[in-house]
């Protein structure tokens, strides 16, 4: 996997950088990848999106994160299953 | 940028060296994103997750809008802010992301789609502009935020038109169906109605959340909170019951 070329962050907590490949039919999470910047993970977005071009079923996203964990809460609907989203309500 | 919105969105597939810009654009974009995210993190000590629109999508939208819109999509670049906050907290932290970033090029713009629900959908939106260029920051309660995500999830499943007010899909076309027996078109009839129902009790659930949240941030002391939150917890309860395998 390729995790790119390094990059001054100007974060200052480590964080998540992610390329996700979902299906929108089927809605499930076909792909997920990490990348060491969001250079890099922007990149292979455009690979992604070329790669799986003429399938507009397919939804490809770049996210950044603090973790993965907090990318499942914020885009949960890439992760879980419908009744998992619903079980979540409170 | 708007001559390059106007020729990506001619012909059938845009032109590659157009699209090559476009990236060029996107990248640009998600270096903005990083240097606003990382001043949201640093002086609200908030933590956001962020993305730039899938090129697919900004395809979409051009050919919508006739492909004048590439410089002024304000949600190109984007933010969602989710908290264990209620509307007053809410409120806060959008007047927050406000001063932070009132030195921008244009004064921030807040969208209060909780005033004007989209099909169900709330949440307060902050439109900034720190480098020219609009960036999107969604700020949402807990309860906006499982609500939207459950109904893109649905919409994912049953037609994402669903978010525009528009009927669920059967998920076939006509000429798929071709010599379908009654059997088959009936049972495919109730699986509409299912989706129907599905969609209309999430769109449902959507008010009885509202109506919660705003009493809880109006009339929190309100003795009659309590029995609206029983309702709505039977509400939901009611409603994950009903979710059907198949849908």
């Amino acid at each position: 996997m390729d995790v790119g070329r390094e990059l001054e962050t100007p974060y200052a907590v480590p964080v998540a950088h992610m390329l996700l490949i979902y299906d929108r039919d089927a809605g499930k999470l076909v792909r997920q990848e990490s990348y060491g910047s969001s250079d890099a993970a922007m990149r292979a977005r455009f690979a992604a999106e070329n790669e799986f071009s003429g399938h507009s079923e397919i939804e490809i996203v770049a996210l950044v994160a603090e973790s993965e964990e907090a990318a499942r809460i914020t885009h949960g609907r890439y992760f879980l299953g419908l009744s998992a989203l619903a079980e979540r309500m409170s | 940028m708007e001559q390059l919105g106007k020729r990506l969105v001619t012909g059938d597939q845009p032109d590659a060296d157009d699209l090559a810009l476009l990236h060029q654009i996107l990248l640009a974009r998600s270096e903005q994103l990083e240097v606003a995210i990382a001043r949201v993190r640093t002086e609200l000590k908030l933590a956001p997750t962020s993305r730039v629109k899938n090129t697919g999508t900004i395809l979409e939208k051009l050919r919508r809008q006739g492909g004048w819109t590439l410089a002024s999509m304000q949600d190109i670049a984007g933010m969602r802010i989710v908290g264990p906050f209620d509307r007053r907290g809410q409120d806060e932290i959008v007047a927050q992301l406000a001063g932070l970033f009132g030195d921008g090029t244009s004064a921030p713009k807040v969208i209060d789609r909780r005033e004007a629900p989209m099909h169900g959908y709330r949440a307060v939106h902050v439109v900034v502009f720190p480098a020219g260029s609009p960036i999107e920051i969604q700020v949402r309660t807990a309860r906006q935020h499982e609500w939207a995500e459950l109904f893109e999830k649905l919409a994912d499943l049953v037609g994402r038109g669903i978010r525009y007010g528009e009927p669920p899909q059967s998920g076939l076309v006509e000429e798929e169906l071709g010599g379908a027996s009654a059997a088959i078109r009936e049972v495919i009839r109730l699986r509409l109605e299912l989706r129907r129902a599905t969609v209309a009790q999430a769109l449902a659930l959507a008010e009885w959340l509202s109506a919660v949240e705003e009493g809880e941030s109006t009339a929190p002391e309100d003795p009659e909170l309590d029995a609206m939150r029983r309702s709505i917890d039977a509400e939901i309860a009611a409603f994950r019951e009903s979710l059907a395998d198949e849908l």
